[in-house]
């Protein structure tokens, strides 16, 4: 890099581009909704996958409400949504990306194609790749059946602790695997019992769990058996099965600080793009 | 049970404005919460209320519908509470696992009577305008949005919120009041004695007047009950849901 670097008052220079480091780290508005959450139906965010309830039955799993039985099927994945809101809202995407660059390096430079150089990206990028950051891929007890998408979306890529929730309109869930969910009432459960208790919960489904938890109540809590209604209690109990395993939801609160990562990992990624030449355009 | 019926009454459950956002991760199940954010009130919940749980939602739902468009300034639900906690001393007493003695939807409407006949003897049916403001302020609007699969399965579960006799009836609901009004009006005419009675209460049922319907099943039953139904019904309570 040629110039003189100067670090106090956040500005670099590399000849006659001057990349303003505050604006580079400034908010965008970005047209809403934003893609996936505006899905107006219960969704299951699974390895990368997005599933939803449907009629008849399905490999992948399938979710019991009340008494009804749904297959639970792949919707499009988080790339294609969010191809299809970059697609519709290209206008818009549009003014902010020239926004972003002529606050970023300044309208002159913006408007020529010879200043954002490999240098000025690589920079600008490094300050991206700071303030946006990529999430971990978590490891799911799930059997398989289900492998982990890698469709370079920026959900699946930058937003973290999605890997198996549950949301439904405004509220977010997380799901449980049956003996993780049992192991939270270890405390209240005879220890020789709950042993096999959680082998069961292993292997077996909801009701098989539930039966023996009632052919077994004196080594069992009551406060503990209580909440362990949850995993079965009648014909009319929900549950979900999903890439053979069960799940239990627990609910963390509303969509709003997942949906406030999601708006800033997309922000990222448009700024990206600008740099880049606009990738929506292609 | 018929799928268009079921994605209607879905679709009436998903686009009702929420009533609260309580969340039980207790006992109760996705389902369940949504039921209860969209049909049940708040202040009902937090009585602590324990009912039977073959009977518990058709009775908080009837109960909503009693305490907000009909009788709103009545005490039942502090009533039902001071019951519960009754229920809950004997079971202790008695060493009995809690949840083993409930109120059934029988002790619901008969206490809902008793109220309505000690708040006077002005009829319901007098009172109807202010009851119908009561009831007319829950419009929603479902234009552009479908009943997806787990709306359908809420469709299924108010479905089975009355009996067989009422659930032709359930094509022509398009509100929250109008629901619990069927709600309402079904339990009550389970109990109701007076067949001439139950007759126009179904014909106006037939009609889609479901406001019309529910004023004249409580104006009816509060004349047939008194307070020896309701002791009997809390003897039986105690004694497991035995006479």
């Amino acid at each position: 890099m040629t110039g003189k670097v100067v670090h106090g008052d956040g500005m670099i220079f590399e000849d006659d581009i001057k990349i303003d480091e505050q604006e580079v780290s400034d908010r965008l508005k970005l047209p809403e909704p934003l893609p996936v959450f505006d899905k107006d139906e219960l969704l299951i965010l699974y390895n990368g996958h997005i599933l939803v309830p449907k009629k008849g039955k399905s490999p992948l799993g399938e979710i019991k409400i009340y008494t009804e039985k749904f297959g639970l099927a792949e919707a499009e994945s988080p790339n294609q949504l969010e191809q299809e809101y970059f697609t519709k809202n290209a206008s818009a995407i549009d003014a902010l990306e020239t926004d972003f660059l002529e606050r970023a390096i300044g309208k002159e430079a913006a408007s020529s194609k010879s200043s954002l150089t490999d240098v000025v990206r690589g920079l600008i990028g490094e300050m991206l790749t700071k303030q946006y950051k990529q999430s971990n891929q978590m490891n799911l007890p799930g059997r398989g059946i289900i492998p982990h998408l890698e469709d370079g979306s920026v959900l699946n890529n930058y937003v973290g602790l999605i890997d198996s929730v549950m949301v439904l309109g405004s509220k977010l869930y997380t799901l449980l695997t049956l003996p993780q969910y049992i192991r939270q009432f270890e405390p209240g459960v005879e220890p020789a019992f709950f042993k096999k208790l959680l082998k069961q919960a292993e292997t077996g489904t909801p009701e098989d769990v539930y039966e023996l938890i009632t052919q077994n109540k004196d080594k069992v809590g009551q406060r503990e058996r209580t909440m362990m209604n949850r995993i079965w209690y009648s014909h009319r109990s929900s549950t979900i099965l999903l890439d053979g395993v069960y799940w239990i939801p627990e609910h963390l609160g509303d969509t709003s600080k997942t949906i406030a990562s999601y708006y800033n990992a997309l922000e990222g990624e448009i700024k990206r793009r600008a740099i880049n030449g606009g990738g929506h355009k292609k | 049970m018929k799928d268009n019926l079921a994605e209607k009454l879905g679709l009436i459950i998903k686009c009702l404005p929420a009533l609260h956002d309580m969340e039980y991760n207790v006992q109760f199940y996705i389902h369940d919460n949504t039921c209860f954010q969209k049909l049940v009130s708040k202040d009902l919940l937090r009585k602590g209320i324990y009912i039977a749980p073959t009977d518990f939602f058709r009775s908080m739902v009837a109960l909503t519908y009693y305490t907000t468009v009909i009788e709103p300034k009545c005490n039942i639900s502090d009533n039902l509470a001071t019951v519960t906690r009754s229920l809950r001393e004997k079971e202790k007493d008695e060493s009995k696992e809690p949840g083993t003695l409930a109120m059934g939807i029988e002790f619901i409407v008969t206490e809902m009577g008793i109220c309505s006949k000690e708040s006077g003897d002005k009829t319901y049916s007098s009172q109807k305008a202010e009851i119908k403001a009561r009831y007319d302020s829950c419009a929603i609007y479902t234009s552009g949005r479908r009943a997806d699969p787990y709306y359908m399965a809420l469709g299924k579960m108010v479905f089975d919120l009355v009996s067989e006799n009422s659930s032709g009836y359930l094509e022509n609901v398009s509100t929250r009041n109008d629901i619990g009004a069927l709600v309402f009006t079904d339990a009550i005419c389970a109990l109701l004695k007076d067949d001439s009675k139950k007759s126009k209460i179904n014909e106006k049922l037939a009609k889609g007047d479901f406001l019309g319907a529910s004023v004249d099943a409580i104006d009816a039953f509060k004349k047939e009950v008194d307070i020896n139904d309701a002791n009997r019904l809390y003897t039986r309570a105690l004694k497991g849901g035995k006479d």
